[in-house]
């Protein structure tokens, strides 16, 4: 799918909106309602990885990744996201075969309730796209978009820098 | 073999992945919300937008007549019960002075109706379309006030129970004295301080939400983010006058508690619903309904007045509290004395006193929260030690070093205060204090650091504070447990508790301490947690217990369970049953051994056949408290106030720490929340006591990048009464921040802080007076 | 859920989009970033008009000046290295200046300044270096100070009829001397006590011209006219940021009516005036 260019719009027939839209890497026909917030739509068509913590952009568990970048999912329509590319925790990996993020937030203890960790496993997969190697404090301030009220933070900031060793080190290993 | 006081462990004391963690990574974990149900109903409340006012008529026709709309109830709906929203052991020690949906709306944000319908939209229709005629009444918002003749009397019915001076809106009172001499007799010098703490909020990430549908037996079933599933189950079932055997309460993955969530307050009201409906009913708090409808941190007014010799012992202790618990009387009793009972026998004076009240205003209710009242009763406590240190020109942490309770010794404030009631004699067993003290101090460098600070000048001002900290394990006598283990045919087993992991870690924890007694790894064990019916009794998530109490529970049931496989492993072995060892998932005897599949199987199929399954209950006749030691250093910015904390360390000793990883987060958490407390949260009203930033944008929490750079120590001890030694850990570090902030901003700046938050405004207003 | 709301267009141009909004009036929105207004949407609205695919993400700079496209977001301004060495980097370090990393890869420039808001943290650096705005009502481009556009009355009403695209920074003011300064209950805050921005043209130790803009105290960011006169000809030094900052609390005082409630608030952009200053004047050997 085309990034963004000349999605036109769309209408609503019948009080209901056909769009198209990219989700963990297949196109999804989703029929949404025109006010419908885009959080609302995805843990209805299933994605229940994404939180709704505040329905008001202020504590981060609704994240998303939208073409690549983190994004508040209860901020946007539903029917923004057409034409988009859109990735929730579920597009990232399984119990069976996790990401290394994934992986590196259970090893460190980052996980104590975990209905901040979603997003914050998404803030920390645009931040690596985009900075493989981050400091300490990066890693803090990429994450101050996410509330945690169980951790203090501390070990979330650490599965942030575990994770970026591990993805380091399997790019390493793919090599031949 | 006495695996009981083992200390080589295996399992515990190791940091074993948390069982859930990876699930909850990759988001296949599913809290209350994350399960679709067919023709489930949307409920929503209506709030009361006065403080205090009659409620003449409630009208609902229109609201019924809203497309959609399936039900429209009111307190006229609903059984003449009153009760108390507080998870509590029964009989609960609070009043019964609650309806599920009020009579009198007693403040902004009490719940007047309730609608189900099909869509949200037409459940807000409906609500817009209930008529409430109203007769507005003076209200009363300050603690000291409402006690006053001729205040506005808050609970003026007569059905309700339990209150002992509802004429002056006390909703509880509890007074206590030890004299060994006249007051103030031996002093040197006395020191007299009120202090005043905020309104504040749990601010668990996951709302409150409850889901109730019939099943196909015709039971009712109830999905909830609770912290004590049977207290709500025995709740629902009297506020709806049903009975017990016809519920079912589920907790799945809770999205953090705080205490917050041992508040029965979506479940009656849901459960309504789906019987008025025989529907499917979900009900989720909004954040800003979690404002301003669960419920707070009680506000506390607090006179110190101390009495201490040049020699550095503390002579009297004279503690008034005034615990503002808002509209209900929900955990009054029982947080107002925990501010007494977790702070006085710390520092044992010689004559000691405890007056205590809980008074209603027409504000949200307060409830159980983290620190439960320690909390409050530390701040006043720990600033007035360094108050008193300095009177008499004692290093702070050297007067406290001689002052705090020891080893073997006991308080008679254990014995007279318990929790809503008589406590229990206690000498404390372990003690790592002095550790803490040490370990803290060397690790946060505090005398290289007071060296370094000496000669300041300047517009910002660093200076250091600390302040020592205990809680309890559980409510003795009163909080049980059980626990029972099943064994399976592969050598694994299923661990069904009564435990209530809010995301504590607490089913790891409980699954390490049976794994370390079957000699299996925490994979061999399968953990079902909090099914009313399905497992078997726990009073739930609550006062630092589950480790404790829980914990001692599910070591003695694997006991149980460990005697019957090596009853077993015996026969096979052909060896006496004492010389059976399990390890590495094996029973094992001089140089032979069988897997535990093979002992399975056995009982399943050849010999003395039989189920091997472990059950035990827990009852403690102890709380033993962990100690802690909070260090800081502040900066103060003298032209601004702005208060920024430079470094933290919080040292804890929680015995043995089954899962040290954990046992940090559990601390890291309380820290961090104390922190954001002592310099942010506050809940702010109107004059008409409506919450006026009731959202996380006006309601600040501590970011990951508002947080200050701070550590976790654990400090090993042994606790003879704690399952392989272990205490508590949940809640003591959130005691900490507020009083070691306010004694490192008067090291710095020489201004003391008798009200937080530690606003920038209100610091420097407090500099500019000492000008 | 937002039931008035019908259609939502993706304008692939800034001449599309425009030719929308006058079209639909008041019947139609514009939704950029979507940090606040998707949740604020008024219920005569049918039409959201998401101008996300506008070519409006640049950041460039030529010998007229610098232009920061409407639809940069936030933090792409923090990490720009172009704003970096604008004026002591004074943009960038404002982009970084509160809220958190969501609503700063979230939040435009756009979405920042056409509504105004104390919780805002651009306008003030936007006001301090004589920026323009840039709007376009689908048949051309009009250019109008940034200050006109702030002190604009009814700017929601204009940014229905006009696309705000870009704002230009005169080229003058490159080499200039900078400084922000915000002060918050906590970092991560939406709102502030106050913020301050100032940025001066100076010259072998003189103030040949400056300006200060303050925020969060006032319901719309302002330059302070008389703390601005104050300061030029003057050396720079610690007697002239003490001046600037007093006449800051004096204008401010008529600004918020004296009210009781913002007193705290102005004795803060006092004092962070100065510290401004002083880091301004410290900036250049």
């Amino acid at each position: 799918m085309t990034k963004t260019k000349g999605r036109g719009s769309v209408k609503a027939v019948d009080g209901l909106i056909d769009i198209v839209v990219e989700i963990n890497g297949k196109d999804r026909k989703l029929k949404v309602a025109p006010g419908e917030y885009l959080l609302d739509a995805l843990r209805r068509e299933g994605y229940k990885g994404a939180k709704k913590g505040c329905d008001n952009g202020d504590c981060g568990t609704c994240t998303i990744l939208l073409d690549e970048k983190p994004a508040l999912s209860c901020m946007m329509f539903a029917a923004q996201a057409h034409g988009r590319r859109i990735v929730t925790i579920e597009g990232l990996g399984t119990t069976d075969r996790p990401h290394p993020i994934q992986q590196a937030f259970a090893e460190t203890g980052a996980v104590q309730c975990g209905f901040c960790i979603p997003g914050m496993i998404l803030v920390t997969k645009a931040l690596l796209d985009e900075n493989p190697d981050p400091d300490e404090r990066q890693a803090r301030r990429a994450l101050d978009g996410n509330l945690c009220r169980c951790t203090g933070y501390v070990k979330q900031v650490s599965a942030v820098l575990l994770s970026a060793k591990k993805l380091k080190s399997s790019k390493k290993g793919a090599k031949p | 073999m006495n695996v009981s006081d083992k200390k080589d462990f295996t399992v515990v004391n190791h940091s074993v992945e948390k069982i859930d963690a990876l699930a909850l990574a990759c988001g296949t974990s599913q809290f209350t919300d994350d399960v679709d149900i067919r023709g489930m109903l949307v409920g929503r409340l209506l709030y009361s937008p006065h403080a205090h006012a009659r409620i003449k008529r409630i009208d609902t026709r229109a609201a019924k007549a809203v497309p959609g709309v399936l039900a429209v109830l009111t307190h006229e709906d609903l059984p003449k019960v009153r009760l108390t929203t507080a998870g509590q052991g029964y009989p609960e020690p609070s009043p019964y002075d609650t309806f599920v949906l009020s009579e009198k709306a007693r403040y902004v944000g009490d719940r007047v109706a309730a609608v189900a319908a099909e869509t949200a939209e037409a459940a807000e229709e409906a609500l817009s379309k209930i008529k409430v005629d109203y007769e507005v009444l003076p209200a009363v918002f300050d603690t000291m006030e409402a006690m006053k003749e001729g205040a506005p009397v808050i609970h003026d019915e007569t059905d309700s129970k339990n209150i002992p001076d509802a004429g002056h809106n006390i909703c509880a009172k509890f007074d206590f004295e030890v004299k060994e001499s006249e007051w103030f007799s031996e002093a040197d010098v006395v020191i007299d301080q009120w202090y005043k703490t905020q309104w504040a909020q749990h601010c668990a990430l996951e709302p409150h939400v409850a889901i109730t549908y019939i099943d196909g037996d015709g039971r009712l079933v109830i999905r909830t983010s609770t912290q004590v599933p049977f207290h709500c189950r025995r709740i629902t079932a009297k506020a709806l006058q049903i009975s017990v055997k016809s519920i079912r309460v589920i907790k799945p993955r809770i999205g953090g508690g705080f205490g917050s969530k041992q508040e029965v307050l979506l479940e009656p009201v849901a459960a309504a619903l789906t019987l008025a409906t025989r529907r499917p009913v979900k009900i989720e708090f909004t954040r800003k309904e979690t404002f301003i409808s669960s419920r707070t941190r009680h506000p506390f007014v607090i006179r110190l007045k101390t009495g201490v010799r040049k020699d550095g012992a503390i002579t009297d202790a004279h503690m008034e509290v005034y615990c503002d618990n808002g509209a209900y009387g929900a955990h009054c009793l029982t947080v107002m004395m925990c501010s007494g009972s977790h702070t006085l026998p710390m520092y044992q004076a010689k004559n000691s006193r405890f007056l205590g009240r809980s008074v209603y205003t027409n504000l949200p209710v307060g409830g159980a929260y983290r620190g439960f009242g320690a909390t409050q009763g530390f701040f006043a406590w720990e600033s007035q030690m360094d108050m008193m240190a300095e009177k008499i020109g004692m290093d702070p942490v050297e007067f406290r070093r001689k002052n705090y309770i020891r080893s073997g010794e006991g308080s008679p404030v254990f014995k007279a205060m318990g929790e809503g009631r008589e406590g229990i004699e206690q000498k404390i067993g372990s003690c790592g204090m002095d550790a803490c003290i040490d370990k803290g101090m060397a690790a946060f460098k505090w005398h290289e650091r007071r060296e370094r600070n000496r000669h300041q000048t300047g517009v910002k001002r660093r200076g250091l504070g600390c302040a020592c900290l205990m809680q309890g394990s559980g409510i003795p006598e009163v909080d049980m447990a059980a626990a029972s283990i099943k064994m399976n045919e592969d050598g694994s087993f299923n661990l069904h508790m009564g435990a209530t992991d809010l995301g504590t870690g607490s089913d790891t924890v409980l699954a390490q301490i049976a794994a370390e007694v079957l000699g299996v790894t925490v994979k061999d064990i399968i953990v079902l947690s909090s099914d009313t019916d399905l497992t078997p009794f726990d009073v739930g998530a609550y006062a630092s217990s589950t480790t404790f109490i829980s914990g001692n529970a599910v070591k003695k049931a694997a006991l149980h369970c460990r005697e019957q496989i090596v009853k077993v492993a015996a026969k096979i072995l052909d060896v006496r049953a004492e010389e059976v060892d399990l390890k590495d998932g094996k029973a094992v005897a001089g140089g032979r051994s069988c897997p535990l599949s093979e002992v399975a199987n056995t009982a399943f199929y050849y010999h003395d056949q039989h189920q091997i399954m472990g059950m035990a209950s827990h009852i403690a006749q102890s709380s033993p408290p962990p100690f802690a030691a909070h260090f800081t250093e502040v900066e103060v910015d003298t032209e601004t106030g702005q208060v920024s904390v430079l470094d933290y360390v919080a040292t804890v000793d929680c015995g043995t720490a089954i899962n040290p990883t954990l046992a940090e987060g559990q601390n890291d958490g309380a820290v961090l929340n104390g922190l954001s407390y002592a310099l942010c949260e506050e809940m702010n009203f109107s004059p008409s006591g409506a919450m006026t930033n009731a959202s996380f944008r006006d309601y600040k929490i501590y970011t990951s990048g508002d947080a200050p750079p701070f550590k976790t120590i654990l400090i090993p001890t042994y606790e003879a009464d704690g399952p392989f030694g272990a205490k508590s850990v949940s809640e003591i570090g959130i005691n900490g921040p507020q009083p070691a902030i306010a004694n490192a901003v008067y090291d710095a700046v020489g201004v003391r802080l008798f009200e937080p938050p530690f606003t920038p405004e209100k610091v420097l207003k407090a500099l500019k007076a000492k000008r | 859920m937002k039931n008035n709301i019908r259609q939502f267009c993706f304008p692939a141009s800034a001449k599309e989009a425009s030719s929308l909004m006058a079209r639909l009036g008041p019947k139609a929105v514009v939704v950029a970033g979507g940090t606040r207004h998707t949740r604020m949407i008024s219920p005569s609205v049918e039409t959201v008009i998401d101008i996300s695919d506008l070519p409006l993400r640049r950041i460039k700079a030529d010998a007229k000046g610098l232009s920061i496209g409407a639809l940069c977001t936030i933090d792409s301004l923090e990490k720009s290295p172009l704003l970096a060495k604008w004026a002591d980097g004074v943009i960038a370090k404002t982009a970084g200046l509160g809220s958190n990393a969501l609503a700063r890869a979230m939040g435009t420039v756009g979405g920042n300044v056409v509504r105004p808001h104390p919780y805002n943290n651009l306008p003030a650096v936007f006001l301090a270096l004589d920026a323009k705005a840039v709007f376009t009502d689908g048949k051309g481009e009009k250019s109008i100070p940034f200050a006109d556009m702030i002190a604009g009355e009814n700017m929601l009403r204009f940014g229905h009829k006009y696309l705000l695209t870009e704002l230009r920074i005169p080229a003058a003011t490159k080499g200039w001397s900078a400084a922000a300064e915000c002060l918050s209950l906590t970092k991560s805050s939406w709102s502030s006590y106050a913020q301050v921005a100032v940025a001066l043209d100076l010259k072998g130790g003189l103030i040949r011209q400056a300006a200060i803009a303050i925020s969060a105290v006032i319901p719309k960011a302002a330059r302070m006219a008389k703390a601005e006169a104050l300061l030029a000809g003057k050396p720079a030094g610690e007697e002239a940021a003490r001046e600037a900052a007093t006449a800051v609390v004096t204008e401010l005082e008529t600004l918020t009516a004296g009210a009781a409630s913002r007193a705290y608030g102005r004795e803060m952009a006092g004092v962070l005036t100065r510290r401004a200053l002083m880091t301004a004047f410290g900036s250049r050997p």
